[in-house]
């Protein structure tokens, strides 16, 4: 089946036509942002200005109790008394400083000890005492320590000269950092990275309120099946709607950064002196050229989801997961020592994001950038494919045909609803560990990820669709020789799964440093072995598999067929885990264990073997057995004991309730 | 090619997730000729729709087979929606067109002649008296005017097979005639015509044959007179009653 150009094209200008007659597209699409950029970057910009005269002319209100008070005081005078800096002080004598910093009388409250009030150094101290949660008094704090640490060198300087040594403090022994990478190069690396980021954010914005319009607002008027009795066929009506997706987000995009030049050719806002460096003509070209999937993916993409909704509403809900997801790959750019030549090549939109950095810093990887944009390429036509194949959705052919499962809700609903709450599990999980720098150390991220959002949202969903617990968790006793199977499939699968990741770093090598950093960041060095073990073997092993192969795989049973299912739930829980090089390996464990449930019909199998699975990957670590360094023999006969755990599995198989066949 | 519209056997099952196996059309066969208006009447959630839009391509059976002006509904689907013009309640008009540009716009797309277009569009609108309102948005046209225009629409390519899901429901009284009229000239210009309608009058005023359809089945298949000699019954409401009581 052909595309008719004609057709196509009669479809797009109509589409186009009755796009710009919308008041709402033209508003929320074009209008709004052009008036809203410069609006913010002007209250911005306000904010700032106002900000530096306010912290000019503030007179930051301090008390001094202790000893040394005299000594903090005379500092505090000699920083002023030096000129150099705009802020100015003011003492306040009291009695109890405390209630009074709370009331806001004072914003420092400067407790000046005697030397022998503190073990250690000997010498007096000041405790800066401040409210952390009051910007005047964190402002204060900042102008105060900057004064002193200013008297401090200051009479440091004095002391200096009376002994002789008249250089000044800076000159001694200067460091200076020297960029050797062209002037362009260095922009250019730092504007490539939030370059992709930045489009993608441009073109799901510009493009959705058309995107969600063109089918899912199709659907709720009825002029979809108007369409889909003429003789235009399933992908004249698809390539129509993508090009009108792709025209009127790149005519968006353009506008923006149009917008931008415009504003900050006005000196709205600063723009980088050496970025026109970065981009000359011939660059400007390859970047369109590059970006052409991305803007393709993108769009297709957002047809896809409008496709799957059958109303406006709907496909609005999805915009919010499909908008943060998307911001996720071409963020790869930031990961630390990354480079195209690596697995990152394989993933969309990602590849062509550190693609577009090396770019721009001047050592583009000619091979590497074209198998990117090919890879990209790709994903865009398969969303492609899958857009048009919502055209056939019977449930969706029409607005308003609720059927029997919306209408009832609860466990029949609940396989049609199970992927859209774990992409907002994934969501909420990248969101907090990307925003919150309290989830830092590792404990505070399993609790939160594995306990709170795995354990928490299985619950929930049970609770939420009204499941029977014991179904969707598969909480039954397996076949005694499970237990066997798992004690001699753990290492097995655990060697195979490195052998795996070791033939395919030998195509997409992983960079040393990323690979490094990430291993410090899972397991530090300081935390305990037991801890280790309760955070990364014990909790994921219980919790992760409520979520994926519980609910999960439950929801998933109903909708699809076992092979199928195992893939999908072993490729979703791959990409729950944060590290790009990661989703591989794990997505491989997570095949197995799925395959572990749907043969045991039991979850318990299943935890076991995945706990024992981190348990003896990171014992091994510890150990300092490189498990991924091994002769190939070992993985080879790896490979083959795995085969027998899951023969003996295959023999003692149970059937898990209600799976497709 | 024996009959513009034939169907035989033919099979639409649902597999929903919620309640399983739904069997819409069950075995249902047919054969309509130029230039007759063969009604499907049969009660809400019949069959009548999915079968339709399994004749119009826009569901594909899962056995059977169905053709249109001799063209497969699976193996030829573009030419079966080249060969007809669709017309439901859920077949809306694009808002934000004008009626002409509507007009031409399918025209376009169903592939009718680019040198003809013009002419064709003009004649219609003439024909359906939208000429003052040819350059409006579709959006502010009344009921009636939006009816008019889409049947327009439907004709615009003038296909020989017209496919009329229910296209009464939501009209008032002299609108629902002045459609029955527009559908009792089409059948004079030797128009094919498959017409759906759970309204007893209808039927039996506008269809040469009438198919009483039930939980996807077709009951029984003739002329008024046919059904009425069948029965012994005269009323068409009561012949219904006969034969879908006891398959309810």
């Amino acid at each position: 089946m052909t595309i008719d150009l004609k057709v196509t094209l009669a479809l797009f200008w109509t589409e186009l036509k009755s796009a710009l007659r919308d008041r709402r597209t033209v508003l929320l699409s074009i209008l709004l942002p052009a008036l809203v950029t410069p609006g913010l970057l002007y209250l911005s910009r306000q904010r700032e200005t106002s900000h530096e005269a306010k912290l000019a002319s503030a007179v930051h209100a301090y008390a001094v109790t202790g000893p040394e008070a005299a000594l903090a005081n005379a500092l505090i005078g000699e920083a002023s008394a030096s000129g150099t800096r705009e802020a100015r002080f003011k003492e306040v004598s009291s009695e109890d400083p405390g209630p009074e910093l709370d009331e806001g009388a004072i914003q420092v409250w400067i407790e000046a000890l005697a030397a022998g009030d503190a073990e250690k150094p000997p010498l007096p101290r000041l405790l800066l005492h401040h409210r952390g949660d009051r910007e005047e008094s964190l402002t204060a704090l900042r102008q105060l320590e900057r004064a002193l640490r200013q008297a401090v060198e200051g009479r440091q300087g004095r002391v200096l000269a009376e002994h002789g040594v008249t250089v000044a403090r800076a000159e001694v022994l200067p460091a200076e950092a020297v960029d050797l990478a062209p002037e362009a190069g260095s922009a250019g690396s730092r504007f490539g990275r939030t370059l992709t980021l930045m489009l993608v954010f441009l073109i799901l914005g510009g493009g959705s309120v058309v995107a969600v319009d063109t089918l899912a607002g199709e659907k709720e008027r009825g002029t979809l099946e108007t369409l889909l009795t003429s003789a235009a066929g399933r992908r004249d009506i698809v390539a129509a709607k993508l090009l009108l997706i792709l025209c009127v987000a790149l005519a968006i995009t353009l506008i923006q950064v149009l917008n931008l030049a415009f504003w900050g050719g006005l000196k709205l806002f600063e723009l980088p002196n050496d970025l026109l460096a970065a981009l000359t003509p011939g660059r400007l070209a390859v970047l369109f050229v590059l970006f052409l999937p991305v803007a393709a993916l993108l769009s297709a993409l957002l047809l896809y989801i409008s496709g799957r909704s059958s109303t406006y509403r709907e496909a609005q809900t999805w915009f919010l997961p499909l908008f943060l997801g998307a911001l996720v790959p071409p963020a790869a750019a930031f990961l630390p020592g990354i480079e195209l030549r690596s697995a990152i090549v394989l993933v969309p939109v990602a590849n062509l994001s550190v693609g577009v950095t090396e770019l721009l810093a001047g050592r583009a990887d000619g091979p590497m950038l074209v198998l990117a944009w090919l890879v990209t390429a790709a994903a865009a036509v398969w969303v492609t494919g899958l857009a048009a194949r919502t055209l056939t959705g019977e449930r969706l052919l029409a607005a308003g045909q609720r059927d029997a499962a919306e209408a009832l809700g609860g466990p029949a609903l609940f396989p049609r609803r199970v992927l859209l709450w774990f992409a907002l599990f994934w969501v909420i999980q990248f969101a907090v560990a990307l925003n919150v720098e309290w989830m830092q150390p590792i404990e505070r991220q399993v609790l939160f990820n594995v306990v709170l959002v795995f354990g928490g949202g299985a619950l929930l969903l049970i609770r939420h669709f009204r499941l029977d617990p014991k179904e969707a968790l598969a909480l039954r006793a397996p076949h005694p020789a499970a237990w066997l199977a798992v004690l001699i499939g753990v290492p097995a699968g655990l060697l195979t799964g490195l052998g795996v990741f070791r033939l395919a770093s030998l195509l997409f090598p992983v960079p040393e440093a990323l690979l490094q950093a990430f291993s410090e960041t899972l397991a530090p060095k300081d935390l305990p072995d037991w801890q280790m073990l309760l955070f990364l073997a014990v909790l994921p092993g219980i919790f992760e598999e409520i979520a994926f192969r519980g609910v999960l795989t439950y929801g998933l049973s109903r909708r699809l067929r076992p092979v199928a299912l195992v893939l999908s739930v072993g490729i979703i829980f791959g990409l729950f885990h944060s590290a790009l090089f990661r989703i591989a390996p794990t997505a491989f464990l997570g095949v197995l264990l799925t395959s572990v449930v749907l043969l045991t019909a039991s979850i318990f199998p299943a935890m076991l073997w995945h706990g024992l699975n981190n348990a003896f990957a990171l014992l091994a670590g510890r150990a300092g057995a490189d498990l991924a360094d091994l002769p190939p023999v070992y993985y080879a006969v790896a490979a083959v004991v795995l085969a027998l755990a899951f023969w003996i599995l295959w023999r003692t198989r149970r059937p898990y309730p209600g799976l497709r066949t | 090619m024996t009959h513009p519209v034939e169907v035989d056997g033919l099979v639409k099952v649902f597999q929903d997730e919620g309640r399983g196996r739904v069997v819409a059309v069950d075995d249902v066969s047919f054969v309509v000729d130029r230039g007759e208006i063969f009604g499907l009447l049969g009660p809400n959630g019949a069959g009548k729709t999915t079968t339709l839009r399994t004749l119009a391509t826009v569901l594909g059976p899962t056995s059977g087979r169905a053709s249109v002006m001799g063209y497969d509904v699976v193996e030829d689907p573009t030419e079966v929606r080249r060969s007809i013009g669709f017309l439901s309640t859920s077949t809306a008009l694009y808002p934000r067109l004008t009626a002409r540009e509507t007009l031409e716009f399918f025209a376009r797309i169903n592939g009718y002649p680019e040198d003809r277009l013009k002419a064709r569009v003009d004649a219609l609108i003439q024909r359906f008296g939208i000429g003052a309102y040819a350059r409006a948005r579709v959006d502010k046209l009344s009921t009636g005017m939006k009816q008019k225009v889409s049947i327009a629409r439907a004709i615009v390519h003038d296909p020989p097979v017209l496919i009329f899901d229910e296209p009464t429901v939501g009209l008032d009284v002299l609108n629902a005639h002045e459609l029955q009229e527009v559908i009792r000239e089409l059948r004079g210009e030797g128009k094919t015509i498959v017409f759906s309608t759970h309204i007893m009058s209808e039927a039996e005023k506008l269809c040469d044959r009438i198919g009483i359809i039930q939980g996807g089945r077709i009951l029984a298949c003739d002329t008024l007179e046919g059904l009425r000699a069948a029965t012994g019954l005269r009323y068409l409401e009561d012949i219904f009653i006969h034969y879908a009581r006891p398959a309810a």
